[in-house]
């Protein structure tokens, strides 16, 4: 089997098993329209001006990170749970196009999400979306995906060792949704807990996403460049991570009961 | 009887949060909850630009317990069916509520907590003026969220018996009592007939109660909101009563219990 092939069967397998859950189902379509609703009923009256930048975009970002964070993590829990982590692990198909083949095959079930959270806030707030700069959207948005797949397979290995896969996925919606800003700008947060933001991706893709609804275009080299930096320490992290983890689970033997 | 109540709660607690470590329980159990509090305040004060943020703290808060109220005590048959002792409870002759209610216990004492720990240090973060607060009244408000909460956590829990989504009901449910409890803006604001379906929700009242803690005393408006959240309480835990007895049933007749 070449490296194309597992890629795409993984994916293939991945997305028709995923959306045959009903909790994948919820945070495709339910959750969505819930989180726009809280989103679009405060930001109602607000004095910040930019509903498309903050409601609109902001609560896709927030579903799309929580359909691929929530199904790439648990996807880990499920395999060792079925008891074919360890087969996955091992099998002459690298673990490697595996475990990307999932999580590209819940990206693209939870662009859905994210389109649906577009069209709820623009639907039932009936704000009209004023984009400034369509090819500069589009490029944002491919670079927030990317950025998110980059940081699902970094916290993917890392859950890989851990039998405690189910709680921590659980605590990864709201701290990354806080620190990179996905419905506020990063500068109301504390200058301490900013820095913190700057590492992950995510932070500049959004901001890039910002730019391309506001009027300017100023900042578009700061926000770009930090992208592309933080994504490639992310992609040479995971690589990394990958390597110690291939190393202890030969050297113990305990991946089904890490 | 008694012994035995506690004895099966204090398992069941174990079992629940013994798999963490105290750090992994400080990090992902408190830490998570003040960093959902501290989310939805900062999007508050983004929104209305408003320093004071006392009124969005205390919402926030007390929504918080609908993590523990809502999916510890409704998820209590989907885990005894995952860790295959569903059957085993169902012939038992023990009362349902019973087990539902032992394995609750630890939920009620850890959602009582959450939102006074939440509040403590979301306070401390935002600079809420604590001298302001009536802790007697603030107090009796969180009783009566987490009694409402509690007694919605038991309904939902009955109908594991019979669907295997009830994760996706929890879920939407938690959303919905978000939206409804009026922590993050005016229910008022809702369109149509939505602003009354905030009434059959726990936390629309005792939040409304905790608010008239700040600055206030004793009055027929806040004995009002406390008492309708505990009889809403009540009315949750009497349909949990007729519903167990029926569901039961019909799980038992028709042996249906894990294929719906």
């Amino acid at each position: 089997m070449n490296s194309t092939s597992v890629l795409l069967t993984s994916m293939s397998v991945q997305m028709k098993q995923t959306f045959a859950r009903n909790m994948f189902k919820f945070t495709l379509f339910v959750g969505p329209f819930l989180i726009t609703v809280i989103l679009g009923e405060m930001f109602k009256h607000s004095t910040a001006d930019n509903f498309v930048a903050y409601v609109v975009l902001g609560s896709g970002l927030w579903n799309l990170w929580n359909c691929i964070a929530f199904s790439s993590a648990g996807d880990i829990n499920r395999e060792r749970y079925n008891n074919t982590l360890s087969i996955i692990f091992s099998a002459p198909a690298d673990f490697r196009l595996i475990l990307l083949g999932k999580i590209l095959g819940n990206t693209l079930l939870a662009l859905c999400s994210f389109f649906l959270s577009v069209f709820f806030a623009t639907v039932f707030y009936r704000h009209p979306i004023i984009v400034t700069n369509w090819p500069l959207l589009i490029m944002s948005l491919l670079l927030a995906i990317l950025a998110f797949i980059i940081m699902s397979i970094f916290i993917a290995y890392l859950l890989t060792l851990s039998r405690k896969t189910a709680i921590y996925m659980n605590c990864l919606e709201i701290p990354v949704a806080l620190i990179c800003g996905f419905v506020f700008p990063i500068e109301n947060l504390p200058q301490g807990v900013q820095f913190i933001s700057w590492i992950f991706p995510p932070t500049w893709a959004v901001r890039l996403i910002r730019l391309s609804v506001t009027e300017t275009t100023y900042g578009l080299l700061e926000n770009f460049v930090p992208l592309i930096i933080t994504s490639v320490i992310f992609v040479i992290l995971a690589t990394l991570l990958y390597r110690i983890i291939f190393k202890q689970v030969k050297v113990l033997g305990t991946l089904d009961m890490a | 009887m008694i012994q035995r109540f506690f004895s099966q709660a204090w398992l069941n607690a174990k079992v629940h949060q013994g798999g963490l470590n105290l750090t992994e329980f400080l990090a992902f159990k408190v830490g998570v909850s003040i960093l959902t509090l501290v989310l939805y305040v900062l999007i508050a004060r983004f929104t209305t630009g408003y320093v004071d943020l006392t009124a969005w703290v205390v919402g926030n808060a007390f929504a918080l317990c609908v993590y523990e109220c809502i999916f510890g005590i409704g998820g209590t048959f989907s885990s005894e069916r995952f860790n295959g002792r569903l059957r085993s409870i169902i012939v038992a002759p023990t009362s349902k509520l019973t087990v539902i209610m032992y394995n609750g216990a630890s939920s009620i004492v850890t959602g009582f907590l959450t939102i006074a720990v939440s509040f403590f240090i979301g306070g401390l973060l935002f600079g809420v003026q604590f001298s302001e607060f009536d802790f007697v009244m603030f107090a009796l408000a969180i009783f009566a969220a987490t009694f409402a909460s509690v007694g919605l956590g038991l309904l939902l829990a009955v109908f594991a018996l019979i669907t295997d989504s009830i994760f996706l009901m929890l879920n939407a449910l938690a959303l919905l009592i978000i939206i409804f409890s009026g922590a993050n803006f005016p229910v008022g604001q809702l369109p149509l007939f939505f602003p009354y379906i905030a009434n059959i929700f726990p936390l629309y009242r005792s939040i409304a109660a905790a608010r008239l803690s700040i600055g206030g005393a004793f009055s027929v408006e806040f004995w009002s909101l406390l008492l309708g959240e505990v009889l809403l309480g009540f009315v949750y835990l009497l349909i949990t009563f007729l519903a167990i007895r029926i569901i039961e049933r019909v799980a038992t007749r028709n042996a249906a219990l894990e294929m719906f």
